[in-house]
């Protein structure tokens, strides 16, 4: 997956369409409130600067599907793993809820199911059946819609043919107004990822911890970056509490 | 079916996903698909096989196409219609989460009437043939005089049938739209020649001057705007354009400018003039201009260096942004937002406007571009809008005793959404018979005496004319993708069309009214309509067979022919002089700006969004709040006031108060309050009531004396502590937002390309 920064603009549509294509639990508001919110890809919102030069920047973060991944090693149970086309892919019905590998990812990308969930009836209508309904005490992340692969190479191969670069597109890049989000195999050179992945701008997320992401940014542009405050200087809007 | 014909089926349908043809088989379809609802299933449906349809979504509030994702009868996911002109393929917060106005476990299920009297909140399950030839005999009665009818404002084929009902049977048809863009419109229409307010071709440009212009939260059209957004920044063959807006506070689209500049509430028209001055360097104002000097032929007055205190931006930005834009090949100047709410909004949005005429913008491809006209000639592409001041007169009349005696509601909520010093709730109260036809229980249903609720929009007919869209004359349509959920059989009364009923009654009251309706059905007169389009033999479907054409259009979420670009009328900006702007009260007493805020996921709270548990918990981009009202403060004002983030403020202002919880926010300024819409539901079931605050309640009755509209950007509050302490819900603080001082989880670069 490559996340062009300088497209994004906040708009959190990629939020409800993940929530909608995944069956992802509802944050009432209790649940947010004690901050077991769930949301497979969020958006990160950064303030810089001080008044009236001050900047917000929008970082839609997701399960990176590290290479060298430090959620997988400390699984006892191997719920969680790599697969062949590079998923990070957990498995619902190992897990026995240890909640390790969520200590251990660095982007905080995975959520623990707290609670059996608890739907009104009519809420279960549109739930995807392509996708489980998670119980308590499972962990989950987001799949790259591995459900949405899935079906795609299947459809290939009914007509004998090999995935081509464009037929599938998670939920948040499908969804996404103003294609931040594009999706492929990186190992393939003609994709249009592996393209982008080349982009002068691009860099991974705490690319220093060795990760070795699957996910390439690519830089916001701001001709006045020089202008606006040094680097670490963000405005804490929450005076500091928020460093959990 | 036999088991053969279902593999044969699933090989060929749900193509890949986003691929043009998303919909089931290939080609156009010899016969028409029956939606099943598990109600009364059929012993043949298969599970297990997805099927697509096109529509047009009214929850975004721009009427984008839609595919929908059909499942054993039960709708699924949204997507984008990659067809569709207006959106092509890509959707919006708002459009994804129809799924849950439509499963919405408070939507009205059958008829009803309250038990005992109005207002008592407990009601009666109803059918439709029990309340039916009473509402009609009501509505006989009251012909010619008596009836009101308070709708949305809608184009399409609900506009043509809103309209001609209410001309025929001699009713008054009111719009209701909270924050009024009177203002726009106008502009639009005095720079432009044409009410529609354009399309600014920002995908093509290479300069985007905003005064206020919110385009990627709110205004025309979210998710285009959002698309051509993305072309205009890193979009192949062009190089990246630069953006420079100005704004009271640094909202979402503030956010994404290249640079943001506060600009003192009410004189975004004065800057607008001061950059046209710079711009012209001297050289004399073209005569379109020229009524923006207010008689003095130059715009000497509104030099950079004389506006500067008024606007409060500095004379260096003034003029730097104003050679920017004159040097840029092409550049296009937006305006709206809390500019256009103002006293003097049509000033403002004139004076922004009209920076377009010094590029020569009008037409020219990175400039702006007029819509082009609806396909068909009875169908709108505009819908009419009751101004602020009519509202008021229509209220006053009633409280001096002309009561109208049957008040018809349809998706408007004039309680909620009209300001508490009117007491629409109270007025409305001397009606003697209010009928409404929402799904939900608002704010106004609650006042009825007789509920027929409506279908979802994913469950019935209807057609739109995309807000904006040079490029193609474009009838979108809206069919039933699923069957209603409350569905009419035996022993259950269930939702019924609003249109259908209308019709309905168009026929039994018969007449002229009938013969100006003559459709049994929102289908047929949709199908009628498509036939007249048929006849053509144009557009993006052709077919000489009405049947093969009909099930095409349908198939492709509409009918689309590109058009011929649109002239513009010459301007004429007689009668905008710039104006400051005037105040509901003094600085003294009300030292504090109020700017209400539309949210990106709530809109201005009108609708039912507020009861999708998505919208409601889906973070606010800029503060990341969830479930729930704040007031965002500048730290500054916030220190001065002894306020923390999380204490209760209380905001007051001449006609109303309410209590919040403060949020610090870096980008506004000491002068300004913003608080977002959307909340402070008392009804609209278990997610939306009894949350947060609404705003629009508080607003002072101040008109914008050139458009009759509500100045709902002209409220000056004062903001004291309460002592109490709360905790507003945010998606932040589950990781850290501030930026890691080793590593930028967010990394910048000043090279453009
Ligand atoms: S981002 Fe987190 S959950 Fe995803 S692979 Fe990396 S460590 Fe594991
Ligand atoms: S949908 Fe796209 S533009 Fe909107 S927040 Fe998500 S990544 Fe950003």
């Amino acid at each position: 997956m490559v996340v062009d920064l300088d497209r994004c603009t906040g708009c959190q549509a990629c939020v409800v369409a993940c929530h909608a294509e995944n069956n992802i639990a509802l944050n009432l508001e209790d649940i947010v409130l004690q901050q077991r919110a769930m949301n497979w890809i969020r958006i990160e919102r950064y303030w810089e600067g001080e008044y009236p030069n001050v900047k917000a920047r929008f970082l839609p973060m997701f399960c990176q599907h590290c290479n060298n991944a430090p959620c997988e090693p400390v699984c006892p149970v191997y719920a969680t793993y790599h697969n062949q086309e590079g998923l990070n892919v957990q498995v619902y019905n190992r897990c026995i809820g240890t909640r390790y590998c969520a200590n251990n990812c660095p982007y905080h990308a995975r959520f623990f199911n707290f609670w059996e969930r608890d739907l009104e009836d009519t809420h279960r209508e549109y739930l995807n059946p392509n996708v489980t309904v998670r119980t308590k005490g499972i962990m989950e992340k987001c799949t790259f819609c591995v459900q949405r692969i899935r079906k795609s190479e299947w459809e290939r191969r009914q007509a004998d043919e090999e995935l081509q670069d464009g037929d599938v597109a998670p939920a948040c890049v499908q969804a996404c107004p103003t294609d931040t989000l594009v999706f492929g195999n990186l190992e393939d050179e003609d994709s249009r990822v592996a393209q982008l992945a080349k982009n002068k701008r691009h860099y991974r997320v705490m690319e220093n911890l060795g990760t070795d992401t699957n996910v390439i940014y690519l830089k916001k542009v701001d001709p006045h970056a020089s202008e606006t405050a040094p680097a670490h200087a963000g405005t804490a809007a929450s005076s500091g509490r928020n460093s959990a | 079916m036999r088991r053969r014909d279902v593999l044969k089926l699933a090989g060929t349908s749900g193509l890949g996903m986003g691929a043009a043809v998303a919909f089931a088989g290939c080609g156009t379809p010899d016969r028409e698909f029956h939606i099943q609802s598990p109600v009364e299933i059929p012993e043949d449906t298969i599970t297990g096989l997805d099927t697509w349809y096109a529509s047009i979504c009214q929850d975004s509030g721009d009427g984008c196409g839609v595919i929908v994702r059909v499942k054993s009868g039960r709708a699924r996911k949204i997507e984008g219609n990659p067809d569709y002109p207006l959106n092509r393929g890509k959707s919006s917060a708002r459009a994804q989460a129809a799924l849950q106005t439509l499963y919405n476990p408070d939507r009205i299920p059958n008829p009803m009437i309250p038990r005992r009297n109005r207002g008592s909140g407990r009601y009666r399950f109803m059918r439709w043939d029990d309340v039916l030839p009473d509402f009609q005999e009501r509505l006989s009665a009251a012909q010619n005089g008596g009836i009101v009818m308070i709708t949305e404002p809608v184009n399409g084929h609900l506009g043509m049938i809103l309209e001609r009902f209410t001309q025929n049977i001699g009713a008054r048809w009111l719009t209701f739209e909270p924050l009024e863009q009177a203002a726009v419109r106008q502009a639009s229409a005095q720079v432009f020649g044409t009410t529609r307010v354009p399309q600014f071709d920002i995908a093509n440009t290479a300069y985007v001057l905003s005064i206020g212009g919110n385009f990627l939260e709110g205004g025309d059209s979210p998710v285009h705007y959002g698309q051509a957004y993305g072309e205009f920044r890193q979009g192949e063959n062009r190089s990246r354009g630069t953006f420079a807006h100005f704004d009271t506070h640094l909202t979402m689209t503030a956010a994404n400018a290249d640079e943001w500049h506060p600009v003192n509430p009410g004189t975004e028209g004065i800057l607008a003039l001061s950059i046209a001055h710079a711009v012209l360097d001297g050289r004399p104002v073209p005569a379109a201009l020229q009524p923006l000097t207010g008689g003095e032929g130059s715009l000497d007055a509104y030099a950079a260096e004389q506006v500067a205190d008024v606007t409060g931006v500095p004379v260096e930005v003034i003029e730097r942004v104003a050679h920017d834009f004159a040097a840029a090949p092409t550049a296009v100047a937006m305006g709206g937002g809390s500019a256009a709410g103002h006293t003097n909004g049509l000033s403002n949005m004139a004076a922004i406007f009209a920076l377009n005429l010094l590029k020569g913008n009008v037409g020219r491809q990175g400039g702006v571009l007029l819509n082009a006209p609806s396909p068909l000639p009875d169908i709108p592409a505009e819908a009419p809008v009751t101004s602020y001041e009519e509202w008021e007169t229509f209220l006053s009349e009633i409280e001096s005793g002309q009561v109208p005696q049957v008040l018809l509601i349809h998706g408007a909520n004039p309680v909620y959404g009209l300001p508490g010093v009117l007491n629409a709730a109270g007025v409305l109260d001397a009606i003697p018979y209010i009928v409404s036809f929402s799904n939900v229980l608002d704010e106004t249903t609650a006042l009825a005496d007789l509920i027929l609720p409506d279908h979802h929009y994913l469950e019935s007919w209807g057609t739109s004319v995309p807000p904006l869209g040079a490029e193609y004359s474009t009838l979108g349509v809206q069919q039933p993708v699923v069957r209603p959920y409350h569905q009419e059989f035996e022993g259950a009364a269930g939702t019924r069309a609003f249109a259908d009923v209308l019709l309905g009654l168009a026929q039994t009251l018969g007449g002229p009214l009938a013969e100006a309706l003559p459709w049994d059905s929102m289908r047929d007169a949709i199908r009628a309509s498509v036939d007249e389009l048929q006849a053509r033999g144009d557009g993006s479907v052709t077919s000489d067979d009405p049947e093969v054409f009909w099930l095409s259009v349908l198939q492709r979420g509409g009918w689309w022919v590109a058009s011929e670009p649109v002239t513009a009328e010459a301007p004429d900006l007689s009668g905008v002089p710039a104006m400051e702007p005037e105040f509901s009260s003094d600085a003294e007493d009300y030292p504090y700006h109020l700017i209400v805020t539309p949210s990106v996921l709530l809109g201005d709270g009108s609708g039912s969004l507020a009861a999708s548990p998505w919208l409601q918990s889906t973070a606010d981009p800029m503060t990341t709040g969830v479930w729930g009202t704040w007031v965002a403060l500048s730290p500054k004002t916030m220190e001065a006031l002894s306020i923390q983030e999380n204490d209760i403020v209380r905001i007051t202002s001449t006609a109303g108060s309410l209590l919040a919880p403060a949020y610090p926010y870096p980008g506004i300024g000491e002068g300004v309050v913003s608080v977002p819409l959307g909340q402070g539901h008392q009804e609209l079931g278990r997610y939306a009531e009894n949350r947060g605050e609404n705003a629009l309640r508080m607003l002072a009755p101040v008109i914008q004396e050139q458009t009759g509209a509500l100045a709902w950007s002209a409220t000056r509050v004062r903001i004291a502590p309460t002592g109490r302490r709360t905790r507003l819900p945010r998606i932040e603080g589950i990781t850290a937002p501030v930026q890691m001082p080793d590593e930028k989880t967010f990394q910048v670069t000043n090279e453009t390309q």
